[in-house]
């Protein structure tokens, strides 16, 4: 990389634009939502395609599951990676992309309250967040299932109305009655569908009513938030409910549920699988990858229709043969890599995709991307040329724990502020920015001179920000750090919270 | 004899040489020394190298310095030309159809040295409530998406009139009680008003535009501008 400070702007703004990747263009507002999205260290809510770098192979496997669970089938896929190797974004893109094309998603992370199986409702507990975390494209931050419901009449009730019957023939709810019947029908076959099927029709006679109460009733017990069978038995007249040992059956029975529905299908995400790692007692944790091992084998022996489920955790969560998933012999003999596969071979068909970290280049072509957005989106023409984008990360790459400690999470968010500091300042000098980063790197009392002096100019501002920018530990925000000169100037940022 | 040697021969350390000399000499009384000093200094010299062999052998090799930043620029073109596969496999039509009819340059057209010009105001955007026609958009989400844009261009809305009431409603902050006659009128729900509102926006935002906040629509900031072009139009 030659930093020739001699080049003249415009030769540096060709530079830059020559760079610049033929991408699809970006919205302006799903613009605005990833730079502020990423400035605040989280995952953007929308236009995550824009900004996807890598996965190539590991996106087609994950939407190849897509179009066979549409199909009727079901998938089943443990995402491994480790601490920012880009799991939960993968997880968002996935998830974004499964409701933008009408599925129906429910996300969970584990804890030690949350597991798949537990004596004291850990896997009743999962199922509940799952099922407050449901999710469809009008309904991206969870909660759709009373809409779920609601959608689902109205379209049987549109259906029936399409046959020419009207609404205020007293044959009209008759009619309705039967279609619903023949969905509730095919749902009966399944596991606890009897029951799954009974409660949706007094829904229906809920909503009929306009019985909001009991309509609230039975959104509660599908939530499974009923604790005993009295409870349900005395408020909605059936005796059984959602428990630790049935809450799987209940998925599989939503999945064919929300077919019928109009959804392709349903997409389960369950994320933190260290967490049943962690489980101290051996054979708590063994009924757990049991579970495990049920799902797996119901999705690849056509035991579960219309149902996704994608897992994520750590390599030692999974691999680790003493307390990991491979402890398990059952699930390791199914899961583990065959002999042909490693050393570059990757089998995407296989049920464990592995996620390496993003490398440099991908990391550059990621910040070369973001620069464009940003660009776009403030509406200047973007100068950092591809000897800056370089020299800004040869700066991250060089803090001290770098190697260990340094993900994309941090490397994006100090490079947004750069980004916000160069567009404010557009006289500024961007070698300069990064000189003056390098040496508070190199020497911190640059970086706290730099914060106790006011700044006089745009540069110095700028310098000052991009100074206690590099002076920031990893992990923190910089502006939390050390409030800058420059930083009050541009617009405070929506946060978004997933 | 010979088997107590060989014994003293493998374990034995300088350090603990003479130690084993003296209980020796306590079980084989009427024996000769079993070593000589010289025989100390050899074994204990034996010691000390295989040591020396063992840290040797564990110690990694030195490997040249590896650079902490490596990037193989050959590799760029292959990595932007997946990236934008995959970005086209994710995007579903309607992020397509954004993209087609009103998405903005991916890079912009003019550069000026009054950009900081077009960086959004700190404060919100938003009217007060009471005087939603009072205040221009703001220049961002104006120049992204202008009313006659969401609206057509001069076609017809895609809302129908109790929907945009509907969301006149949350837009303007009005009492829950205003909305739920809409959805009372309409025969429908809250969730399910939302929900059609959100489709047909999601046509034109590449996303929602009400949320749902403890129960409440609740108008997503980003598009309060987008919103009033559409209801205003």
């Amino acid at each position: 990389m030659i930093y020739d400070p001699a080049t003249p702007p415009d030769e540096k703004t060709a530079s830059a634009a020559r760079t610049s990747s033929p991408g699809p263009r970006v919205p302006k507002r799903v613009a605005a939502v990833i730079v502020n999205s990423l400035k605040g260290g989280v995952v953007p809510r929308v236009g995550l395609p824009y900004i996807t770098v890598g996965r190539t192979l590991e996106i087609q496997a994950l939407l190849h599951d897509l179009d066979l669970i549409s199909g009727g089938g079901a998938s089943f896929r443990f995402l491994v990676g480790r601490y920012g190797s880009g799991k939960s974004f993968l997880l968002q893109t996935i998830r974004n992309h499964a409701m933008g094309k009408g599925f129906a998603v429910c996300d969970a992370d584990l804890s030690p309250e949350r597991r798949l199986q537990g004596g004291q409702g850990q896997g009743l507990a999962t199922y509940r967040e799952l099922m407050r975390n449901l999710s469809v494209k009008t309904r991206p931050e969870g909660g759709a299932l009373p809409l779920v419901l609601d959608r689902w009449l109205s379209s049987v009730r549109a259906s029936v109305a399409a046959q020419g019957i009207e609404e205020r023939d007293p044959a009209f709810d008759q009619h309705v009655e039967t279609r619903i019947f023949e969905v509730l029908q095919s749902l009966e076959e399944l596991v606890h569908g009897f029951d799954f099927a009974t409660l949706l029709a007094r829904y229906h006679h809920a909503w009929r009513d306009g019985d909001d109460e009991t309509q609230a009733r039975v959104v509660k017990w599908l939530r499974g938030e009923y604790r005993t069978k009295t409870e349900a038995k005395q408020e909605l007249g059936v005796s059984s409910i959602i428990t630790d040992d049935s809450w799987y059956d209940y998925l599989k029975l939503f999945a064919c549920f929300l077919k019928s529905a109009g959804y392709q299908g349903l997409l389960v995400l369950i994320d933190e699988l260290v967490n049943l790692y962690k489980i101290p007692n051996t054979i708590a944790r063994q009924y757990n990858y049991e579970k495990i091992l049920t799902m797996y084998n119901d999705t690849l022996q056509g035991k579960a229709r219309y149902l996704g489920i994608v897992m994520g955790g750590t390599p030692q969560s999974i691999e680790d043969r003493r307390r990991g998933i491979y402890s398990y012999e059952a699930l390791r003999s199914r899961l583990a890599q065959g002999r042909f596969a490693g050393e570059g071979l990757v089998d995407l068909l296989a049920p464990v995709i592995r996620l390496e970290p993003l490398t440099h280049e991908e990391l550059l072509v990621l910040i070369e991307k973001l620069a464009d957005i940003h660009a776009g989106l403030f509406g200047y023409t973007r100068t950092l040329s591809e000897e800056d984008l370089v020299a800004f990360l040869r700066i991250e790459f060089e803090q001290v724990g770098s190697s260990s400690h340094l993900t994309p999470r941090e490397v994006i968010r100090d490079y947004i502020e750069l980004l916000d500091i160069v567009s404010q300042n557009p006289s500024v000098d961007v070698e300069r920015l990064l000189a003056a980063s390098r040496r508070a790197d190199a020497d911190p009392s640059v970086a706290s001179m730099a914060t106790s002096h006011t700044a006089a100019s745009p540069i110095d501002a700028a310098s000052t920000a991009v100074a206690n920018m590099a002076a920031t530990p990893m992990g923190a925000s910089p502006v939390d750090a050390a409030p800058t000169a420059a930083a009050p100037t541009m617009a405070p940022y929506a946060e978004f919270s997933l | 004899m010979g088997y107590a040697q060989r014994l003293v021969e493998r374990i034995l350390a300088d350090e603990k040489a003479k130690t084993l000399q003296a209980r020796s000499q306590t079980i084989y009384r009427d024996e000769p020394l079993l070593f000589t000093g010289a025989d100390l200094e050899r074994f204990g010299k034996r010691t000390r190298q295989k040591k020396a062999r063992r840290t040797a052998a564990q110690k990694p090799a030195p490997t040249p310095e590896k650079p902490l930043l490596c990037i193989d620029f050959s590799q760029l073109a292959r990595i932007r030309d997946e990236a934008a596969l995959s970005c086209e496999a994710l995007l579903v039509d309607e992020e397509r159809e954004d993209v087609g009819s009103s998405g903005t340059a991916r890079i912009p057209p003019q550069i000026g040295s009054s950009c900081t010009a077009q960086i959004p105001p700190q404060t919100n955007a938003a009217p007060p409530p009471s005087q939603p026609d009072s205040a221009e958009p703001s220049s961002l989400l104006s120049d992204a998406a202008p009313p006659s844009m969401l609206s057509g261009g001069g076609e017809p809305s895609p809302l129908s009139p109790t929907e945009t009431a509907y969301l006149r409603s949350v837009f303007d902050n009005r009492p829950a009680s205003e909305r739920a006659a809409i959805v009372r009128a309409a025969d429908s729900s809250d969730a399910m008003m939302m929900d059609v509102i959100n489709e047909k926006l999601f046509d034109l935002l590449c996303d929602i535009a009400l949320a749902d906040v403890n129960g409440e629509p609740e108008l997503i900031e980003d598009y309060r501008d987008d919103v009033r072009g559409l209801i205003f139009a």
